[in-house]
């Protein structure tokens, strides 16, 4: 399993944000968190990253490849980002440093992580870009300079120069319009089965969630309420959150395709 | 920066004021301390550009030497108040809340206390000196980079950019150098820059209050002072010194503003056309 999570619990301040989630993605696999805003599925994100604030109190386990990640030292915790787990997130405009160039920000992972001289780096940047459809050019450009989609696609890059065992994708297309959205998802799908890793794809949108993922866990108010094959929970769901969700999804859809006619 | 007229401006004043004062160390029109109790508050002439001051000494030389003297008053101001200023940003945007607010509380309770005061202070055991020009300004200006800094370094150290760099395993250490303080470096720059104008200003003003530069340093501050005391009899030898540090403090600050605009991507058009 590439990655387990057990009981974990999160409180900040005293509240209660995540209560007792357990789930696991197996090596490979594209496993999704779905909810509505404010239902805790971010915070599981960071806690897995550690990423929590300094007052959040964690309980439970996180293993990363049996590693324990709960109470590891900060030090480790930075080896492990980056080498073997990658993120990215919901607003690339935010994500990426505005005064470094794409070339640096792609590089990052490889400087702390790799001892490479400058033309291997600048090749293995190159070779990333094009993996992601961008062209060498960019590289000298600053995230400004760039279209959503193309922020978006440096910040794949970034996530998966290292080729991190498991990458974790926060709600990465909920600030793109519609086709880019449906690109970068492709892109994201394909460059993570290619590499072989596991991809942890939080949303609130199911129409999203069963285009990228083959598992999927609904999270409500910090709980895991339901769980399973992707397919089955939008065709099936039992709960009430999840019910919702997946007739929101399906509401917007058919306007779109009414609203075609 | 060359490319508005602002920053040629500025640069131009700023490169003549280092050209000075380096020639200053080898060579002056004028012997320093030549003085001639026949020639005392002469006109601009030939042999002394600017005149004479009320001991027959030569104004233009004077104030030649000085400017060496202002020079590096500057620079330790500015070393310092930057060493200062960045220190305490880092406290600011520690992980560590006890750290952090510590440093907010420490710096809002220290700005209070005024430039002159510091100076006075430190006069008591060490003497009117640069030392205590350099020091008093550079702690006041330092708490002041870090108060007007901080709302944009907390801003940075919040931002996805920064959760990013932490997500590639980058240290805190690295996060401040190479992620927060690149995009807050526009506002320290203009700062630094007001800081190294002021430092001119406050030269001249703690020298006049006698806790500034020593007697017989020469100086800008030096100059006025001795000058302004017999400007109803020869206003020129006040109105070079005073014409100069205006002339400098002016450039200090454009200088500051175009720097700011220079190393700014999301502001420089041109940077972004060169990338």
């Amino acid at each position: 399993m590439s990655l387990v999570v057990e009981g974990l619990s999160v409180e900040i301040s005293g509240r209660q944000i995540v209560r007792n989630v357990s789930f696991q993605v197996a090596d490979g696999e594209r496993v999704g968190l779905i909810g509505s805003s404010g239902s805790g599925k971010s915070m599981i994100t960071k806690a897995i990253l550690g990423l929590l604030p300094e007052q959040a109190t964690v309980n439970g386990s996180i293993r990363l490849f049996g590693e324990e990640l709960v109470g590891i030292g900060e030090e480790k915790m930075a080896d492990l980002r980056g080498s073997y787990m990658g993120a990215i997130f919901q607003n690339p405009s935010d994500s990426l440093n505005p005064v470094l160039t794409v070339a640096q920000q792609v590089s990052l992972p490889l400087r702390l992580h790799y001892r490479l001289s400058k033309g291997q780096r600048q090749q293995r940047v190159e070779s990333m870009l094009d993996e992601v459809g961008l062209d060498g050019h960019v590289a000298g450009k600053y995230p400004s300079q760039l279209s959503g989609g193309q922020q978006q696609r440096v910040a794949i890059a970034t996530a998966l120069v290292t080729s991190p065992k498991v990458i974790i994708a926060d709600e990465p297309t909920t600030a793109l319009d519609a086709i880019t959205q449906r690109s970068i998802i492709d892109l994201l799908t394909c460059l993570v089965d290619r590499s072989g890793a596991s991809l942890l794809f939080v949303t609130h949108d199911f129409a999203v969630l069963s285009r990228v993922c083959q598992r999927s866990y609904v999270i409500d108010h910090g709980d895991v309420i339901e769980g399973g094959n992707t397919q089955v929970l939008l065709q099936q769901p039992q709960e009430s959150v999840t019910k919702e969700l997946v007739k929101a999804a399906r509401t917007l859809t058919l306007h779109v395709s009414n609203h075609g006619q | 920066m060359w490319s508005t007229v602002e920053g040629r401006f500025a640069l131009s004043i700023l490169l003549v004021w280092v050209f000075m004062a380096v020639l200053s160390l080898v060579w002056t029109p004028q012997p320093l301390w030549a003085t001639d109790g026949q020639q005392v508050w002469q006109k601009p002439s030939h042999n002394h550009w600017l005149g004479t001051d009320g001991t027959g000494a030569d104004v233009f030389s004077w104030l030649m030497a000085g400017s060496a003297t202002n020079l590096l008053i500057c620079l330790l101001t500015v070393a310092c108040a930057a060493a200062l200023g960045i220190l305490l940003i880092a406290a600011t945007v520690s992980r560590s809340a006890l750290v952090a607010n510590t440093s907010i509380v420490l710096v809002d309770a220290l700005i209070s206390i005024p430039t002159v005061l510091i100076a006075l202070i430190l006069a008591v055991p060490l003497g009117a000196s640069v030392v205590v020009i350099v020091l008093a300004c550079g702690l006041g200006y330092g708490l002041n980079l870090a108060r007007v800094a901080r709302p944009q370094a907390l801003l940075a150290a919040r931002s996805d950019y920064v959760i990013a760099a932490q997500v590639s395993g980058a240290s805190a250490g690295r996060i401040l150098v190479s992620h927060i303080l690149p995009n807050i470096m526009p506002v320290v720059a203009v700062q630094l820059s007001l800081s190294a104008g002021s430092s001119v200003l406050a030269e001249s003003g703690l020298t006049y209050l006698g806790v500034g530069v020593s007697s017989g340093v020469p100086s800008w501050g030096h100059s006025l002072a001795t000058s302004v005391k017999l400007i109803n009899v020869y206003p020129l030898t006040a109105l070079w010194p005073g014409l100069l540090v205006t002339l400098v403090v002016l450039s200090l600050n454009l200088f500051g503003d175009s720097i700011g605009d220079a190393i700014d991507p999301q502001s420089n058009s041109a940077l972004r056309e060169a990338a």
